[in-house]
């Protein structure tokens, strides 16, 4: 039996150095938020000055999470926020868990599009044409 | 020592490293069977590692596998990498 069909739309991203697709997004109605697609994140990420940025104080977290990071050899606990809403395109994330997390200054980056975002979708790395494709199944 | 299947091996080694000397794939590339060459916990994975690398000029031609039977990543804890 065949599935619903999915509409596909193409995401326009920057290719940076080292091959890596970034992303604009809008979120909590924020434009210009450049996020790093990210399958090894499992949670969307955001720096604390993105965070404030969106209109989230970074001192009222919903919960802590432990979590792995590449930053450290230890298991540490983040603080995680609710987004009201991302969108990426045509394409939007309503109620998103995000969690906090430092990244090197000298990224111009906001954070990170994690997996709990990307598998809301059937996403496709276009690395050849600059492009996340994501595709949404029909209702 | 006798072949056994994947899924064999992780039920009689839970939540530990497992070296294996591997003798059949399946039609993915995906080690299926293989024979068990030696097993233990964390403070033996640097043992373990030492003896796959022992075999390896033993067997130049053989292929070995060393994998943990148990989560990969622990409940509870989010990958962010």
């Amino acid at each position: 039996m065949r599935g619903k069909p999915f509409a596909a739309g193409h995401v326009r991203a920057a290719r940076e150095y080292g091959g890596v697709l970034i992303v604009e997004a809008i979120v909590n109605g924020v434009r210009g938020v450049r996020l790093m697609a990210d399958t090894g994140a499992a949670w969307t990420a955001l720096t604390p000055t993105s965070l404030e940025r969106v209109g989230i104080d970074p001192a009222r977290p919903m919960r802590t999470l432990l979590v792995a990071t590449a930053q450290s050899r230890q298991i540490v606990p983040v603080p995680t926020f609710r987004i009201d809403d991302l969108r990426l395109g045509p394409f939007k994330a309503h109620g998103l868990e995000v969690v906090m997390l430092e990244l090197p200054e000298s990224l111009a980056l906001d954070g990170l599009l994690g997996v709990n975002f990307l598998d809301r979708f059937r996403p496709t790395f276009d690395f050849q044409n600059h492009a996340l494709v994501l595709r949404q199944q029909a209702m | 020592m006798k072949e056994q299947r994947m899924r064999d091996m992780e039920a009689q080694y839970p939540d530990q490293w497992v070296l294996i000397h591997v003798t059949r794939r399946d039609r993915y590339g995906r080690t299926s069977h293989g024979i068990v060459l030696g097993h233990g916990g964390e403070s033996e994975r640097r043992d373990l590692i030492k003896q796959e690398v022992a075999f390896g000029k033993v067997h130049p031609q053989a292929q070995t596998f060393l994998f943990w039977t148990g989560r990969l990543i622990p409940e509870g804890v989010g990958v962010i990498l």
